[in-house]
């Protein structure tokens, strides 16, 4: 999940040093739009869906991987 | 092809004739498309017509007359029919739906605001006036479709309110103000037809169009809802940023209204999924080869690039923000006319957009036809027109203070050639974010100030990877540690809306430089 992740920040974003604390507006500069950019392929990459309430609470990317391994695992 | 002719358009100057005069020509014609769960809802004119007669008849049955009525809602069909069910004898007030509690219940008792249409999702800003009997709370979740069963006879509505005045008080649009408090533009009918009228005049609007935008946005509303409706044409709707680039695919409009944070993220997507797909070096290709045949008048735009984002995609007004000019080559390589435009919500608020054959990337566009702008002595934009709001809400001061010889001060600096206008800066302190948010440094500030430790500050645009976020700089005689100072400015984040959030802070090492009133000298430490 993490590769994933750190697949497409780096070839979306241009950014590789995925640390978990690292608050995505914060320290990657990413707009609200391009959160859900990720948002969305994310969604398409795990088939999942991820509710508008759910991502917007989402900050770093600790809180991220630990929602997406949640979702995975709810829907196993 | 400077400076061709304005186009002619139909002239409508309130809801009424505007709604009397499209439904009269296509009565079955497509006028919302959106989807609910997976199914593609169509609402045709008529059945606007209706739900709009709907709102009126129930705001008239249960005697509210010439009231302001609040809408906070996400973006959805059912806005539509509210908003304008409700401006013909009320007057409707849409409301940021991303407000916190606190601000929203001022808000709705600053301006007396009595009924309150919400939703589900917005439902925890209401929930404070359960009590107060003053304030009528409506669900549109629960209630629409209730309100809008009895359907009227059309020709009965009409007829009912074919008398509205066009200089009514029909609109209450907020807008941040450069005290930090909140004001009110009273805008009228005329004043809202009169910047749809405004923007087709300008360039050809065929159909459909996409619509994205907060709808309690002027711009979002008015130039990007509104005009297609005006125009007779059909409008689809995005419900949710999320579903923005499936819609785009699934809709291929020919006209969207953005604001530059999408129209920035969305070129820079086209190029991360190339680079994912290993696409890119051809891409860049295909680009110099179009410019390339371009020169001898050979367009293999929509052929070559028509797929990235859709084929029927002619043209993007971008206002809400300052564009990064560099975004309109961009997108004219692929076939794309990115229209900077310029507006303010006291103007309804377009005041200018650049045309398909007339466009210069670093002017904001050509003024619209009955607008008329003019440069005072020292360099202040001026406008004036019937787009021109009637006035701040209960601020007469505020309203004498903004006009001047019947012009409205529109607080940026810039210039003109003919009828091109150019901005080259504000006047005022107000920060305009990317995605078209105004913040008012001041609100942060006091904020800030409150704190014992804090001496002096300013809150600035400041760079997190080049994207532009809110800065604060702090001067302090004191040496509080890392941990409590983010410990603070996570606290003011967390009493603001998102948007208003500090996300980068500097300490001072000497107390900020200030002119003869000792006002700190703000100009001297903006980093953009």
């Amino acid at each position: 999940m993490i590769e994933t992740l750190k697949k497409m920040m780096k070839d979306c974003y241009g950014i590789e040093d995925l640390r978990g604390d690292a608050n995505f507006k914060k320290d990657f500069g990413l707009s609200s739009f391009d959160f859900v950019n990720l948002v969305c392929m994310l969604e398409e990459d795990f088939n999942i869906e991820i509710d508008e309430k759910d991502y917007r609470a989402l900050n770093t990317v600790d809180e991220l991987i630990a929602y997406l391994e949640k979702k995975a695992a709810c829907s196993q | 092809m400077a400076g061709y002719p304005y186009l002619e358009t139909v002239v409508y100057h309130n809801f009424y004739e505007m709604l009397k005069g499209v439904y009269d020509k296509t009565p079955d014609e497509i006028a919302l498309r959106f989807r609910e769960k997976e199914e593609i809802i169509d609402i045709s004119y008529t059945r606007l017509v209706e739900e709009v007669g709907s709102v009126y008849g129930f705001l008239k049955n249960k005697k509210m007359q010439g009231r302001i009525i609040g809408i906070v809602s996400e973006n959805r069909y059912e806005y539509i029919p509210l908003y304008l069910g409700t401006s013909f004898e009320n007057v409707i007030a849409p409301i940021d739906k991303e407000s916190v509690p606190e601000d929203f219940g001022k808000q709705i008792r600053d301006f007396d605001v009595e009924m309150i249409f919400y939703t589900e999702k917005t439902r925890h800003l209401v929930e404070q006036f359960e009590y107060d009997d003053k304030i009528v709370c409506i669900n549109i979740d629960d209630d629409y479709k209730e309100i809008t069963t009895k359907k009227p006879v059309i020709s009965d509505f009409f007829e009912q309110v074919k008398d509205v005045d066009s200089d009514k008080f029909s609109v209450l649009a907020f807008t941040s103000g450069t005290t930090g408090a909140l004001k009110g533009a009273m805008l009228s009918q005329r004043n809202v037809t009169a910047t749809l009228r405004g923007a087709l005049q300008n360039n050809v609007l065929k159909s459909p169009s996409l619509a994205v935008l907060p709808m309690n946005h002027t711009y979002g509303f008015n130039p990007g809802i509104l005009c297609t409706l005006y125009n007779g044409g059909t409008l689809c709707l995005t419900m949710n940023i999320k579903h923005f680039q499936r819609d785009l695919k699934e809709y291929n409009p020919y006209f969207v209204s953005l604001v530059p944070m999408v129209v920035e993220g969305m070129y820079n997507k086209i190029w991360a999924e190339a680079k994912r797909m290993g696409k890119d070096k051809l891409l860049r290709r295909m680009i110099k080869l179009s410019n390339f045949l371009l020169k001898f008048k050979i367009d293999i735009r929509k052929k070559a690039f028509g797929n990235l984002l859709n084929p029927a995609l002619k043209f993007i007004s971008c206002g809400g923000a300052p564009l990064n000019p560099a975004y309109v080559d961009r997108y004219r390589e692929l076939g794309i006319y990115l229209l900077n435009g310029y507006g303010l919500t006291e103007c309804a608020p377009l005041v200018c957009i650049n045309r398909e054959f007339d466009m210069d990337v670093n002017s904001v566009g050509t003024v619209t036809k009955e607008v008329d702008a003019k440069i005072a002595e020292d360099g202040e934009i001026l406008i004036k027109g019937p787009n021109v709001m009637l006035g701040y809400y209960k601020n007469p001061e505020a309203t004498k203070e903004t006009m001047t010889d019947g012009y409205f001060k529109t607080g940026d600096y810039g210039y003109l050639v003919e009828r091109r206008l150019y901005v080259t800066g504000r006047k005022k302190n107000l920060i305009i974010l990317d995605n078209g948010k105004n913040v008012s440094p001041e609100v942060l500030e006091a904020k800030l100030n409150a704190l014992d430790w804090v001496k002096e500050c300013l809150v600035i645009v400041g760079k997190v990877q080049n994207r532009r976020v809110l800065k604060a700089l702090i001067y302090s005689e004191e040496s509080p540690s890392e941990e409590r100072i983010r410990k603070d400015i996570e606290a003011i984040n967390g009493s603001v809306p998102e948007y208003m959030q500090i996300l980068d802070y500097k300490m001072m090492d000497t107390e900020f430089e200030k002119n003869s009133t000792k006002k700190i000298l703000r100009n001297r430490y903006e980093e953009n």
